[in-house]
């Protein structure tokens, strides 16, 4: 009974396999849950036979920019809740590794996903996945059926909604008038930097974003406390950084995400930005 | 170790093979208490010295009370006392120390600090109410002037003492064994030709899918019933997730359940059954002789039965059901939720015996299916408690499911298909047993050959896997 149930498992998932290249290759696979589709866009980049040439690393913030405009020239392993730090985990043992990485800095202090970590590190699994992509989150029967009904749908834009920003502003401003312990503060400073460090001495070119947050937000004691510790640690003398234009008007759904209209704006200003170093980094190269 | 992991797998091997080595024959119960005492130091080796002493000092109580007179009564129950209290203060200690410095005056004595920062050792409420279990069976048998059913040799005793205690398979979760169901086992020669590889095959088959394909799946879903996540969902979708979290802990915890019973009997050893379709249960005292047998019977056998039971009068056994139902909840967690968790199903069954005893014929008047839908309900609000830590967020989903009354799920489509995926083979496995008769919980009465139904199993495992966490409840 056992031998002869394994061999028909076997059997099924080749039978899968087969079915899966044929019908479903042209299907762009997303995850059904916010954490699914966080492993899916790794997935995506890990499996690349090619370097990225930048990559961008962060929380959802990050991962709210249009895929669309952002994918043209960056590739994004940003996911929603949770930390940078998960990201640059992940860039740092990526087999193929980026050129550079854009780090979203708003919540570095924000905790790891350890099963991500553990999804892409833990052997032998890890490597079998690389070898048999039925074993991937993305080619699941039941994400490859979200992915499918997703792509007849076009995602609706996130608009600005007044209500929805002044309770989320609520939530925040009871969240952020308490700042952070400096323990935590200082832990979370020393780990972020250990890592852009060990990402830099590998020759990987790293910029730090800041992006727009409401000034309810921005101005809360947590963020005024992150926002000058972070600075204090990554003077611009020694890093590079990306800061919002200040004149700007971003909309925003809750005083952290912003609406789709706006993001499309941050990622066309991040994308210049890229564009910019990368015509620099050719002239220096040139002189 | 987490039995989903590789290391796990290299393990069982490694143990495996050493265990049924021909030569190594007379020491099969020392290769496990090795193996079992490796399993339970590879993530934390500091805290297995708690283990050893603890199993020590068990087995030199139960020890003494195996070796003194029946006429001895005195000194039998000052040992049995002993015994008792020391697995009580250490339970006590270690798990609800944070939760009484909480109690204690504000203010930083030694002691307060020294409680907050004691590391919470990892499965020390399954072995503790086992070493309790080992005291008390000891301490019957011995009052009863019975045959001890522990070795009569000091060095064996420990030995069996520690297998009993430590058997990797149920160590850190369960099933809570009893010392004298399992004592019997042990050191009784396990061959390798005796292996009951198809019950093993099935049970783990089993155990692994519920845990990796439902549970772990369903667990993607269900982290949106984290506050503040479900402030925007309509009462249906807030209906759904609830639905959807109560098939992931049973799928979790028989999951687990299931892959010990089949890895104890992969080394000679049965375990008792843990989970017995709880979701069929008609009454809340049926469920809980379904859920969580294990723990059920030890409360029962240790501390109902004890307390009178129901033959000491009514408010005697609403007490009584107060009591232990109150106790079981402390023992999930050092936290007022689980009391309450507890004390809400203390109620739900005081009410039921009172309704019984006011009305005998209701329960035959009552169509089943309504009954199994009402028990569900309580038990599903019930694990509101063990979702959400704060009592605070249970109130706020409370409100959020009287409030946003609406039947839609407007940009939720996603979560109801999953949940409903997902949900799906429990139920079914529900609906095969109330349709068959008899059988374990592993064993699904059905025409469908075997092969065909676990080859399906092990299918869905490899392509359908949710990312993997850790059990529900490694925590307790």
């Amino acid at each position: 009974m056992i031998i002869r149930s394994l061999l028909f498992s076997c059997g099924l998932a080749l039978v899968y396999a087969m079915a899966v290249g044929y019908f479903a290759v042209g299907i762009p696979r997303v995850g059904p849950t916010q954490h699914q589709s966080n492993i899916i866009r790794i997935e995506r980049v890990w499996h690349r036979a090619t370097s990225a040439d930048a990559l961008l690393v962060g929380t959802s913030l990050s991962a709210r920019l249009p895929d669309l405009v952002i994918n043209q020239q960056i590739d994004s392993i940003a996911q929603s809740a949770t930390g940078p730090m998960t990201g640059l985990l992940l860039a740092d043992i990526l087999p193929t590794p980026p050129r550079s990485v854009y780090v979203e800095v708003n919540m570095f202090h924000q905790g790891v996903d350890h099963e991500a970590l553990a999804y892409f590190s833990r052997q032998p699994m890890a490597a079998l996945r690389e070898f048999v992509p039925i074993l991937r989150q993305s080619e699941q029967p039941i994400n490859l059926l979200i992915s499918a009904l997703v792509a007849q749908h076009a995602e609706p834009a996130i608009i600005f909604d007044p209500n929805k920003l002044r309770f989320g502003l609520d939530y925040l401003a009871s969240q952020n008038q308490q700042t952070l312990s400096v323990e935590v503060l200082e832990t979370s400073l020393v780990d972020f930097k250990k890592v852009l460090t060990s990402l830099r001495n590998k020759g990987i070119h790293i910029v730090l974003v800041e992006f727009p947050l409401h000034p309810e937000v921005r101005n809360s004691p947590r963020y005024i406390q992150s926002f000058d510790a972070l600075s204090a640690v990554f003077p611009a003398s020694e890093w590079e950084w990306v800061h919002p234009p200040a004149a700007s008007k971003w909309e925003f759904t809750d005083g952290l995400h912003l609406t789709t209209a706006s993001a499309v704006d941050f990622a066309q200003l991040l994308l210049t930005d890229i564009q910019t170093r990368r015509t620099s980094a050719r002239r220096r190269v040139n002189n | 170790m987490l039995f989903n992991s590789f290391d796990f797998l290299c393990f069982l091997i490694v143990t495996l093979g050493l265990y049924y080595l021909p030569f190594w024959r007379f020491y099969q119960v020392h290769v496990l208490v090795a193996a079992s005492f490796f399993f339970y130091a590879f993530e934390c080796p500091a805290l297995l010295g708690l283990l050893v002493a603890c199993i020590g000092m068990n087995a030199w109580l139960s020890f003494k009370i195996s070796k003194l007179g029946v006429q001895d009564r005195a000194g039998i129950f000052r040992f049995a006392v002993c015994g008792i209290l020391f697995n009580v203060g250490l339970l006590a200690t270690f798990k609800y120390g944070p939760l009484a410095v909480q109690l204690l005056p504000q203010g930083k004595s030694g002691l307060t600090v020294w409680l907050q920062h004691l590391p919470l050792p990892i499965g020390i409420s399954f072995y503790t109410f086992e070493n309790i279990s080992l005291i008390i069976d000891v301490f019957r048998h011995r009052r009863r002037g019975e045959m001890s059913f522990t070795p009569t040799a000091a060095p064996t005793h420990l030995l069996h003492s520690a297998l009993f205690v430590a058997f990797f398979p149920h160590l850190v979760s369960g099933p809570i064994l009893k010392a004298d169901a399992f004592f019997p086992q042990i050191g009784l020669p396990k061959l390798w030709r005796n292996i009951a590889w198809s019950d093993a095959f099935k049970a783990i088959v089993l155990g692994f899918f519920l845990k990796t394909v439902v549970a772990d799946n369903l667990k993607e879903v269900t982290t949106l019933m984290n506050y503040p996540q479900f402030i925007g969902f309509s009462t249906l979708t807030l209906i759904v997730l609830l639905a959807g979290y109560s098939v992931q802990i049973f799928a979790d915890f028989a999951g687990y359940s299931l892959i010990a019973i089949g890895l104890a009997s992969l080394f000679g050893y049965k375990l008792p059954d843990n989970f017995n379709y709880p979701y069929l249960s008609s009454s809340l005292g049926e469920f809980w002789r379904r859920w969580h047998i294990s723990l059920s019977g030890w409360l029962r056998d240790y501390l109902y039965f004890p307390l009178g039971g129901n033959r000491r009068g009514r408010l005697r056994t609403y007490f009584n059901l107060f009591l232990v139902m109150a106790i079981g909840g402390l023992w999930h967690g050092a936290a007022w939720s689980f009391v309450i968790w507890g004390l809400y199903h203390g109620l739900g069954l005081a009410f039921e015996r009172w309704a019984e005893e006011r009305w005998p014929d209701l329960s035959l008047r009552l169509p089943r299916w309504a009954c199994v839908a009402t028990v569900f309900i309580f038990v599903s609000f019930g694990w509101l408690l063990f979702r959400l830590p704060d009592f605070g967020h249970v109130i706020a989903y409370l409100r959020c499911l009287a409030t946003n009354y609406s039947l839609g799920f407007v940009g939720q489509k996603k979560l109801l298909i999953l949940v409903f995926v997902f949900s799906l083979p429990v139920f079914l496995l529900h609906a095969f047993k109330s349709m068959a008769a008899g059988g374990r919980i592993h064993c699904v009465a059905s025409t469908v050959p075997a092969w065909l139904k676990y080859g399906l199993l092990v299918f869905a495992i490899l392509v359908s896997y949710g990312l993997p966490g850790a059990f529900i409840y490694f925590q307790f």
